[in-house]
Protein backbone atom coordinates (compact mmCIF):
# COMPACT_ATOMS: atom_id res chain seq x y z
CA UNK A 1 0.00 0.00 0.00
CA UNK A 2 1.45 3.40 -0.89
CA UNK A 3 2.42 5.66 1.97
CA UNK A 4 0.12 8.51 2.91
CA UNK A 5 1.31 12.09 2.55
CA UNK A 6 1.52 12.27 6.34
CA UNK A 7 3.73 9.15 6.53
CA UNK A 8 5.94 10.43 3.72
CA UNK A 9 6.38 13.87 5.29
CA UNK A 10 7.15 12.33 8.69
CA UNK A 11 9.76 10.03 7.15
CA UNK A 12 11.35 12.95 5.32
CA UNK A 13 11.45 14.94 8.57
CA UNK A 14 13.06 11.98 10.36
CA UNK A 15 15.67 11.56 7.63
CA UNK A 16 16.44 15.29 7.63
CA UNK A 17 16.94 15.33 11.41
CA UNK A 18 19.13 12.20 11.27
CA UNK A 19 21.15 13.58 8.36
CA UNK A 20 22.01 16.60 10.45
CA UNK A 21 23.40 14.61 13.40
CA UNK A 22 26.83 13.79 11.86
CA UNK A 23 27.00 17.31 10.43
CA UNK A 24 26.42 18.82 13.87
CA UNK A 25 28.90 16.35 15.34
CA UNK A 26 31.57 17.71 12.96
CA UNK A 27 30.50 21.30 13.63
CA UNK A 28 30.90 20.71 17.39
CA UNK A 29 34.33 19.11 16.92
CA UNK A 30 35.51 22.07 14.83
CA UNK A 31 34.31 24.50 17.49
CA UNK A 32 35.57 22.45 20.45
CA UNK A 33 32.00 22.31 21.78
CA UNK A 34 32.18 19.23 24.02
CA UNK A 35 28.78 19.88 25.66
CA UNK A 36 27.23 20.16 22.20
CA UNK A 37 28.84 16.88 21.13
CA UNK A 38 27.67 14.98 24.17
CA UNK A 39 24.16 16.45 23.79
CA UNK A 40 23.88 14.73 20.40
CA UNK A 41 23.91 11.34 22.19
CA UNK A 42 21.06 9.69 24.09
CA UNK A 43 21.59 9.62 27.85
CA UNK A 44 22.94 6.06 27.58
CA UNK A 45 24.64 6.73 24.22
CA UNK A 46 27.79 4.84 23.33
CA UNK A 47 30.91 5.85 21.41
CA UNK A 48 33.34 3.15 20.31
CA UNK A 49 36.64 3.30 18.46
CA UNK A 50 37.40 -0.04 16.79
CA UNK A 51 40.68 -1.30 15.39
CA UNK A 52 43.20 -4.08 14.99
CA UNK A 53 44.54 -4.18 18.43
CA UNK A 54 41.81 -2.80 20.62
CA UNK A 55 38.28 -1.48 20.94
CA UNK A 56 37.58 1.42 23.26
CA UNK A 57 34.01 2.10 24.38
CA UNK A 58 32.53 4.96 26.40
CA UNK A 59 28.92 4.94 27.55
CA UNK A 60 26.75 7.68 29.01
CA UNK A 61 27.18 11.44 29.10
CA UNK A 62 29.76 11.52 31.90
CA UNK A 63 32.15 9.14 30.14
CA UNK A 64 31.57 10.78 26.77
CA UNK A 65 32.27 14.21 28.23
CA UNK A 66 35.58 13.03 29.66
CA UNK A 67 36.65 11.23 26.48
CA UNK A 68 35.78 14.02 24.07
CA UNK A 69 37.39 16.66 26.25
CA UNK A 70 40.64 14.69 26.36
CA UNK A 71 40.48 13.69 22.68
CA UNK A 72 39.92 17.20 21.37
CA UNK A 73 42.74 18.54 23.54
CA UNK A 74 45.18 15.90 22.29
CA UNK A 75 44.48 15.78 18.59
CA UNK A 76 42.70 19.04 17.55
CA UNK A 77 40.97 17.17 14.69
CA UNK A 78 39.01 18.99 12.00
CA UNK A 79 36.53 16.56 10.40
CA UNK A 80 34.71 16.61 7.06
CA UNK A 81 31.81 14.20 6.67
CA UNK A 82 30.79 12.38 3.48
CA UNK A 83 28.52 9.68 2.04
CA UNK A 84 25.88 9.47 4.75
CA UNK A 85 23.37 6.66 4.19
CA UNK A 86 20.35 6.20 6.46
CA UNK A 87 17.94 3.30 7.02
CA UNK A 88 14.78 3.98 9.00
CA UNK A 89 13.86 0.84 10.90
CA UNK A 90 10.63 2.05 12.54
CA UNK A 91 9.53 2.72 16.11
CA UNK A 92 11.89 5.64 16.53
CA UNK A 93 14.98 3.73 15.48
CA UNK A 94 17.33 4.03 12.51
CA UNK A 95 20.85 3.13 11.48
CA UNK A 96 23.39 4.64 9.13
CA UNK A 97 26.96 4.90 7.96
CA UNK A 98 29.01 7.94 7.06
CA UNK A 99 32.60 8.52 6.10
CA UNK A 100 35.02 11.04 7.53
CA UNK A 101 38.29 12.73 6.67
CA UNK A 102 40.28 14.36 9.43
CA UNK A 103 42.79 17.21 9.35
CA UNK A 104 44.92 18.60 12.16
CA UNK A 105 44.35 22.18 13.34
CA UNK A 106 47.63 22.20 15.23
CA UNK A 107 49.67 21.40 12.09
CA UNK A 108 48.43 23.65 9.25
CA UNK A 109 45.44 21.38 8.73
CA UNK A 110 47.64 18.52 7.58
CA UNK A 111 45.77 15.30 6.76
CA UNK A 112 45.31 13.00 9.78
CA UNK A 113 43.41 10.12 8.27
CA UNK A 114 40.06 8.72 7.21
CA UNK A 115 37.51 6.15 8.29
CA UNK A 116 33.80 5.63 8.77
CA UNK A 117 31.14 5.58 11.45
CA UNK A 118 28.48 2.95 11.90
CA UNK A 119 25.67 4.73 13.70
CA UNK A 120 22.51 3.73 15.52
CA UNK A 121 19.95 6.53 15.96
CA UNK A 122 17.08 6.80 18.40
CA UNK A 123 14.20 9.28 18.64
CA UNK A 124 14.08 10.86 22.10
CA UNK A 125 10.92 12.97 22.44
CA UNK A 126 10.79 14.83 19.14
CA UNK A 127 14.56 14.80 18.58
CA UNK A 128 16.88 12.25 17.04
CA UNK A 129 20.07 11.30 18.90
CA UNK A 130 22.98 8.95 18.51
CA UNK A 131 22.28 5.73 20.37
CA UNK A 132 25.74 4.58 19.37
CA UNK A 133 28.65 5.55 17.11
CA UNK A 134 31.29 3.01 16.15
CA UNK A 135 34.29 4.68 14.56
CA UNK A 136 36.44 2.49 12.33
CA UNK A 137 39.61 4.16 11.15
CA UNK A 138 40.82 2.98 7.75
CA UNK A 139 44.05 4.95 7.66
CA UNK A 140 45.74 7.14 10.25
CA UNK A 141 48.86 9.23 9.96
CA UNK A 142 51.37 8.45 12.75
CA UNK A 143 50.27 11.34 14.99
CA UNK A 144 46.68 10.16 15.02
CA UNK A 145 47.58 6.50 15.40
CA UNK A 146 49.54 7.44 18.50
CA UNK A 147 46.68 9.55 19.88
CA UNK A 148 44.09 6.79 19.44
CA UNK A 149 46.24 3.83 20.37
CA UNK A 150 46.78 2.69 16.79
CA UNK A 151 43.27 1.43 16.16
CA UNK A 152 42.99 1.21 12.40
CA UNK A 153 41.35 -1.28 10.09
CA UNK A 154 43.31 -4.33 8.93
CA UNK A 155 44.62 -4.01 5.37
CA UNK B 1 2.75 19.85 20.76
CA UNK B 2 3.64 17.83 17.69
CA UNK B 3 4.06 19.75 14.47
CA UNK B 4 1.35 19.41 11.81
CA UNK B 5 2.11 17.89 8.42
CA UNK B 6 1.90 21.38 6.92
CA UNK B 7 4.44 22.74 9.42
CA UNK B 8 6.81 19.81 8.85
CA UNK B 9 6.53 20.13 5.06
CA UNK B 10 7.13 23.89 5.25
CA UNK B 11 10.23 23.40 7.41
CA UNK B 12 11.58 20.68 5.15
CA UNK B 13 11.13 22.91 2.10
CA UNK B 14 12.87 25.78 3.91
CA UNK B 15 15.77 23.57 4.95
CA UNK B 16 16.12 22.19 1.43
CA UNK B 17 16.10 25.71 -0.03
CA UNK B 18 18.77 26.81 2.45
CA UNK B 19 20.87 23.65 2.05
CA UNK B 20 21.16 24.34 -1.64
CA UNK B 21 22.58 27.86 -1.23
CA UNK B 22 26.17 26.89 -0.28
CA UNK B 23 26.07 24.10 -2.87
CA UNK B 24 25.05 26.51 -5.62
CA UNK B 25 27.67 28.95 -4.37
CA UNK B 26 30.41 26.33 -4.88
CA UNK B 27 28.93 25.34 -8.23
CA UNK B 28 29.05 28.98 -9.37
CA UNK B 29 32.67 29.35 -8.21
CA UNK B 30 33.65 26.22 -10.13
CA UNK B 31 31.95 27.54 -13.29
CA UNK B 32 33.29 31.11 -12.84
CA UNK B 33 29.66 32.31 -12.81
CA UNK B 34 30.15 35.48 -10.80
CA UNK B 35 26.70 36.91 -11.58
CA UNK B 36 25.25 33.60 -10.40
CA UNK B 37 27.08 33.95 -7.08
CA UNK B 38 25.80 37.48 -6.55
CA UNK B 39 22.24 36.35 -7.38
CA UNK B 40 22.42 34.02 -4.38
CA UNK B 41 22.62 37.08 -2.09
CA UNK B 42 19.79 39.42 -1.04
CA UNK B 43 20.04 42.83 -2.70
CA UNK B 44 21.69 44.21 0.44
CA UNK B 45 23.61 41.00 1.09
CA UNK B 46 27.13 41.05 2.51
CA UNK B 47 30.26 38.95 2.19
CA UNK B 48 32.81 39.32 4.95
CA UNK B 49 36.20 37.62 5.08
CA UNK B 50 37.95 37.23 8.41
CA UNK B 51 41.58 36.22 8.09
CA UNK B 52 44.19 36.18 10.81
CA UNK B 53 45.30 39.76 10.14
CA UNK B 54 42.50 41.60 8.36
CA UNK B 55 38.79 41.79 7.68
CA UNK B 56 37.21 42.70 4.37
CA UNK B 57 33.55 43.48 3.77
CA UNK B 58 31.59 43.78 0.51
CA UNK B 59 27.97 44.93 0.76
CA UNK B 60 25.35 45.07 -1.99
CA UNK B 61 25.34 43.72 -5.54
CA UNK B 62 27.88 46.12 -7.05
CA UNK B 63 30.51 45.53 -4.38
CA UNK B 64 29.91 41.78 -4.42
CA UNK B 65 30.27 41.58 -8.20
CA UNK B 66 33.52 43.55 -8.01
CA UNK B 67 34.81 41.23 -5.30
CA UNK B 68 33.93 38.01 -7.10
CA UNK B 69 35.19 39.25 -10.47
CA UNK B 70 38.60 39.58 -8.81
CA UNK B 71 38.47 36.05 -7.45
CA UNK B 72 40.57 34.40 -10.17
CA UNK B 73 43.00 37.23 -10.95
CA UNK B 74 45.80 36.18 -8.59
CA UNK B 75 47.77 32.96 -8.24
CA UNK B 76 44.74 31.18 -6.81
CA UNK B 77 41.76 30.01 -8.85
CA UNK B 78 39.74 28.41 -6.06
CA UNK B 79 37.82 25.17 -6.47
CA UNK B 80 35.73 24.67 -3.32
CA UNK B 81 34.23 21.58 -1.69
CA UNK B 82 31.58 22.17 0.96
CA UNK B 83 31.00 20.02 4.04
CA UNK B 84 29.19 19.80 7.39
CA UNK B 85 26.33 22.22 6.77
CA UNK B 86 24.21 22.85 9.87
CA UNK B 87 21.06 24.98 9.73
CA UNK B 88 18.96 26.65 12.44
CA UNK B 89 15.59 27.98 11.34
CA UNK B 90 14.81 31.13 13.32
CA UNK B 91 11.26 31.77 12.05
CA UNK B 92 9.91 34.79 10.25
CA UNK B 93 11.83 33.95 7.08
CA UNK B 94 15.20 33.99 8.82
CA UNK B 95 17.78 31.31 9.51
CA UNK B 96 21.43 30.87 10.35
CA UNK B 97 23.96 28.19 9.55
CA UNK B 98 27.57 27.14 9.34
CA UNK B 99 29.37 25.11 6.72
CA UNK B 100 32.96 24.11 6.17
CA UNK B 101 34.97 24.39 2.99
CA UNK B 102 38.15 22.95 1.54
CA UNK B 103 39.81 24.82 -1.31
CA UNK B 104 41.95 23.47 -4.12
CA UNK B 105 43.77 25.57 -6.70
CA UNK B 106 43.01 25.05 -10.39
CA UNK B 107 46.13 27.03 -11.31
CA UNK B 108 48.37 24.54 -9.46
CA UNK B 109 47.09 21.12 -10.46
CA UNK B 110 44.29 21.26 -7.91
CA UNK B 111 46.75 21.44 -5.02
CA UNK B 112 45.00 21.59 -1.59
CA UNK B 113 45.41 25.18 -0.38
CA UNK B 114 43.37 25.44 2.78
CA UNK B 115 40.16 25.28 4.71
CA UNK B 116 37.81 27.36 6.78
CA UNK B 117 34.16 27.87 7.49
CA UNK B 118 31.28 30.19 6.68
CA UNK B 119 28.94 31.70 9.25
CA UNK B 120 25.80 32.37 7.23
CA UNK B 121 22.63 34.33 7.72
CA UNK B 122 19.77 33.40 5.40
CA UNK B 123 16.66 35.34 4.50
CA UNK B 124 13.55 34.35 2.59
CA UNK B 125 12.92 36.69 -0.33
CA UNK B 126 9.61 35.89 -2.03
CA UNK B 127 9.50 32.09 -2.37
CA UNK B 128 13.27 31.57 -2.28
CA UNK B 129 16.08 31.74 0.24
CA UNK B 130 19.10 34.04 -0.16
CA UNK B 131 22.27 34.79 1.74
CA UNK B 132 21.73 37.81 3.98
CA UNK B 133 25.39 37.59 4.89
CA UNK B 134 28.33 35.19 4.60
CA UNK B 135 31.31 35.55 6.90
CA UNK B 136 34.31 33.46 5.93
CA UNK B 137 36.68 32.45 8.71
CA UNK B 138 40.06 31.14 7.63
CA UNK B 139 41.29 28.06 9.50
CA UNK B 140 44.40 27.66 7.36
CA UNK B 141 45.48 28.96 3.94
CA UNK B 142 48.80 28.15 2.31
CA UNK B 143 48.39 31.21 0.11
CA UNK B 144 46.50 34.49 0.14
CA UNK B 145 43.19 34.27 -1.78
CA UNK B 146 43.78 37.85 -2.94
Amino acid sequence: MPKTIEETVNELADREAIRELPQRYCDCVWRGDVDGLVGLFADDGVFTIIGNDRETTNKGHAELQKTYKAGLATLTPRPYIHNHVIELTGKGRASGRCYVELRDASDNLSWLGTGYYHDEYVKVGDRWKFQSRRAQMVHMEPKMAKGTGGSQEKK
Amino acid sequence: MAKSVEQLAGELADREGIRELPLKYCDCVWRNDMTGIVDLFASDGEFITKGFKREHRASGREALLKLYNGLTQGELTPRPYIHNHVIDLAGGGRATGRCYVELRNLKKNMEWVGSGYYEDEYIKVGDGWKFKSRTFHTAYMSMNPG
